[in-house]
């Protein structure tokens, strides 16, 4: 018979539980306000049946049975000795007192809605028992019938009548009541996180790929920055004491491809910039991983000067008459000369001269009874076309032909990318030519310099060879620069500054050409010579580069153009 | 004496019904008048229950339990000779002790007089420190809900050079000495006194010692005995014994209710085990001896209509106030320092042999 009593009993407990809890569920599920800042301490409602942390949006029941307890910290799973759920006692405030009031009005006893009991505060307030329910004194019902949006919590005092009592310290939570039922839910508290920082040491190691080259080629810098875990961030390359460019590590390297700038030794190195990674806050911890700044050795990359082999001395014109012809024949099919011998040549390594006046055309081995040779740098009409003994100068056979086409100009081209930034207001012996550096330029992370997108950047390396030690008819080197392009959107070319800059000059008894005057960047003007070679001169072989500065006109819209820069080596 | 002890917590309560919650106690002299519930009955239960209804620091946390937000109207045992316990309502003759509190919830809910004063409707709830024993009926009016574990001992006051005498003592010596057949322990020649004939506490102890069961004794001191229970200033008489309820002596010692032990009057052991353990201060009960046959459990007692959902009389707030498994109840046993049970275990009560409620009083 006691277990059937016992059944009823507690069916008195859990109907009371569920008429209230299950109604407002339905149709009236009161919604969770904003947090309210103004509280002088975040509060955090605990359940009073096991003092869990409640959750914002759970709906509870006007006079909930469980009860609802209020702390200044969440609880930990580890109840412990309760410390972590007192308010601590303030200066100046003697009790304390539950209460419930319109927002705003937290600090206005008199204008409370609902309130508790004056308590004493003792050594601080222990996980107070604060809900709607409870708050018996005031208005409870017009408050539940009415329902809306109301400060809950506790406030600290300095006295114990309503009247005369002031506030001085209020804590509390935001709630919003349904109307009617009463049920209730609270306002979630803005995230707090603890951060934690991890320091991890980093190391840079730099390499460099070849470590010797010419002076004017590229060699490619690869920094490798390790630790415990794998290394985010930026390296930053130096040539010297000088920073070339900052590069983003991917999976914890960084190459930079740089000009190798000076005979001897260039040396380089790499700093890691000390970097912050801030973690995310979950469960209210956050991590941040802090990695130390760290900068290689130096390296060192050797310059060499490339070595140039001035042509051999040749027989004069008046040594090519009938007795060294030796029944050759020639002929000429663009670009290249074909000179027919006997077949007793077959083997013999010959050097090969063309006239009038000799231009040494290389050093060849005579197979299938003939030798073809490129003669593009010869003008149109009539040669002759030699082979001679390299040791005693014999001349071997020779013979005439007729080049039908005009000496070829060496030339490349190269594209250059040039980037505007946003918010511009009106504003914004061969006798050769050989690219050293890349086909693009790209011209990024411009500047705003007085209200104009200003970017700079630099050419990149070539060489212009000229051997022509016995004609010496000079040369020149034209430069013409497209208009640069956006889509339909067009930069005139004068935007962009060229500076020709000599990056090395070799061989012996050349003439260092002379350079053209640069073009300044918004008043540029072009065709234009990069340099000039006077008659009367050979250059040997003359490394450039050239500083690029382009400036974008006011009023230019952001974005990437694009032109073309075309350098031509023209002979005199 | 029992101004002493009762009055200041009675003054509590009135001070935050008569004067509004804002109020500082006064030094006013009057009883609570309830705008809720009313419990009256034994005086075992009165302390802790004073304290859950007008609100306790004594787990460190604020524990006050309230019927829909309003304080609920506690009455002490002795005090005034009549009370009134709701507003415009009778006064009527204050119910001391259990059984008088049980039969004053019966003539509430029928009608049929307490004292002669119809007193319909003002009583809610009873406390009783017996259970409801051979009332008990699987379909009663009344439901005796447990409300805490007490057990009963026995306090005495040495003679000096003879203290261990009367210390520890067996059953088989406490029932010579009260039914006369000994009179004489070592040395001391023992003063023996028990309480008032309407005691719960004396009627129990009898029994438990096998004396008897309806409080009656052989000794002269029982048949003329006017000595107020749980009192330890009676005992002025170095030899005297007299049972005692182990949660007053608890909450006494602790601080947590005016102490009467004032004059050297110390715990008594039975058959070895001891009713509380610790100094005061912080005593607590003795577990061992809350288990053996002196333990009891203790109840409050309500009309068992309003408790059931089922019934049109069911009042959701009274079925709250004493639904054991709810936090908020006052027959909660829950242990953080937030709850009841935590209140109820620094006034010397353990957590109930068992929680099952137990109907009682058919009509």
């Amino acid at each position: 018979m006691k277990k059937s009593i016992l059944r009823s009993a507690a069916l008195a407990a859990v109907g009371g539980l569920l008429v209230a809890a299950v109604a407002p569920l339905s149709a009236f599920a009161a919604t969770a306000p904003a947090y309210d800042t103004t509280t002088d301490a975040p509060v955090h409602l605990l359940l009073g049946s096991d003092l869990s942390n409640m959750t914002s949006g759970t709906q509870i029941d006007w006079n909930t049975l469980d009860g609802v307890n209020l702390s200044p910290n969440a609880s930990p799973a580890d109840l412990g000795d309760y410390s972590w759920g007192s308010f601590a006692p303030v200066s100046g405030a003697t009790s304390w007192i539950g209460f419930l009031s319109l927002p705003g009005q937290e600090r206005t006893p008199m204008s409370w809605k609902q309130w508790g009991d004056f308590v004493g505060i003792g050594t601080g307030v222990l996980i107070p028992t604060v809900y709607p329910g409870y708050l018996g004194n005031g208005a409870p019902a017009a408050t539940k019938a009415a329902g809306g949006t109301y400060s809950m919590g506790i406030a600290y005092t300095d006295g114990t009548a309503q009247a005369s009592a002031h506030v001085i310290k209020a804590y509390y939570t935001t709630i919003n009541v349904d109307p009617g039922t009463g049920t209730w839910t609270f306002s979630a508290l803005p995230s707090v996180c603890t951060v934690t920082t991890v320091d991890h040491t980093t190391t840079t190691a730099l390499a460099a790929n070849p470590t010797t080259g010419d002076v004017g080629t590229t060699t490619t810098l690869t920094a490798t920055v390790s630790s415990d875990i794998t290394v985010p961030g930026n390296v930053e390359f130096y040539a010297g004491s000088t920073k070339v460019s900052t590069v983003a590590l991917a999976s914890g390297s960084a190459t930079k491809s740089v000009t190798i700038a000076s005979q001897g030794d260039n040396t380089y190195s790499a700093k890691f910039v000390e970097n912050t990674v801030v973690g995310q806050c979950v469960n209210n911890a956050q991590t941040n991983d802090h990695f130390v700044g760290s900068t290689s050795s130096n390296l060192v990359v050797t310059g060499t000067i490339p070595a140039v082999q001035l042509p051999p001395n040749g027989p004069s014109e008046n040594a090519l008459n009938s007795a060294t012809a030796h029944g050759a024949t020639a002929s000429y099919s663009s670009p290249k000369a074909t000179l027919t011998v006997d077949g007793a040549n077959n083997g013999t390594t010959v050097n090969v001269f063309a006239y009038s006046a000799p231009l040494y055309l290389g050093q060849l081995t005579v197979t299938n009874g003939s030798i073809m040779v490129d003669v593009s740098q010869l003008p149109a009409g009539d040669h002759k076309i030699a082979i001679v003994d390299p040791t005693t100068g014999d001349v071997l056979a020779w013979a005439s032909f007729t080049k039908t086409d005009a000496a070829a100009q060496p030339s490349f081209q190269k594209q250059i990318n040039a980037d505007v930034a946003n918010g511009t207001t009106p504003a914004d012996g061969e006798f050769s030519l050989t690219n050293l550096s890349g086909t693009t330029v790209n011209l990024t992370n411009p500047a705003l310099v007085n209200g104009a997108s200003v970017v700079s950047g630099q050419l990149g390396s070539f060489k212009v060879t000229d051997l022509r030690q016995v004609s010496k008819p000079g040369w020149t080197l034209k430069t013409d620069v497209a208009q640069f392009v956006k889509g339909s959107d067009t930069i005139a070319n004068s935007a962009l500054g060229i500076a020709p800059q000599i990056v090395a000059q070799a061989g012996t008894g050349a003439t260092a050409p002379t350079l053209g005057t640069a073009q300044v960047s918004g008043s540029a003007s072009y065709p234009w010579n990069f340099a000039t070679l006077a008659a009367g001169n050979f250059s040997g072989v003359s490394t450039y580069d050239a500083a690029l500065v382009f400036t974008a006109p006011a009023g230019s819209p952001a974005g990437t153009y694009t032109s073309t820069l075309t350098l031509t080596l023209v002979s005199n | 004496m029992f101004e002493n002890i009762k009055k200041p917590v009675v003054l509590g309560v009135a001070a935050s019904l008569a004067l509004g919650i804002f109020a500082v106690a006064p030094a006013a002299h009057a009883d609570p008048v309830s705008p809720s519930y009313v419990a009256v009955g034994s005086d075992t239960l009165e302390a802790s229950m004073n304290a859950l209804t007008n609100g306790s620091n004594a787990t460190g946390s604020t524990v006050r339990v309230k019927a829909n937000g309003s304080a609920i109207g506690n009455f002490d045992a002795f005090g005034s000779a009549k009370i009134q316990t709701k507003s415009t309502g009778p006064f009527f003759v204050r119910p001391a002790g259990s059984g008088n509190g049980v039969n004053a919830l019966i003539a509430s809910i029928r009608g049929t007089g307490f004292n002669g004063t119809d007193i319909t409707g003002q009583v809610d709830i009873a406390r009783s420190s017996s259970s409801a024993g051979a009332n008990a009926n699987a379909n009663g009016n009344l439901v005796y809900v447990p409300y805490g574990r007490d057990a009963i001992t026995y306090v005495y006051k040495p003679v000096a050079g003879h203290e261990a005498d009367l210390a520890s003592l067996t059953t088989a010596q406490l029932a010579g000495l009260y039914n006369g057949t000994i009179t004489m322990i070592g040395s001391t020649t023992v003063n023996v006194m028990i309480p008032q004939s309407g005691s719960g506490t004396r009627k129990t102890w009898l029994a438990d010692l096998g004396v008897s069961t309806d409080g009656t004794c052989s000794l002269a001191v029982c048949t003329s005995s006017t000595t107020p229970e749980n009192d330890a200033s009676q005992l002025t008489v170095a030899g005297s014994i007299i049972p005692f309820a182990t949660s007053n002596w608890i909450a006494q010692a602790n601080g947590y209710q005016t102490t009467t032990i004032t004059g050297g009057q110390l715990l008594g052991t039975i058959d070895g085990n001891a009713a509380a353990t610790g100094t005061a201060g912080n005593l607590v009960p003795g577990t061992a001896f809350y288990g053996t046959s002196y333990g009891r459990d203790t109840f409050l007692v309500v009309e068992y209509a309003r408790v059931n959902p089922a019934d049109p009389k069911y009042d959701a707030t009274l079925a709250g106030l004493v639904g054991s498994s709810l936090t908020a109840s006052l027959t909660s046993f829950g242990t953080l320092p937030n709850q009841s049970g935590a209140v109820k275990k620094k006034f010397g009560f353990l957590a109930p042999s068992s929680t099952t409620p137990v109907r009682a009083y058919a009509w």
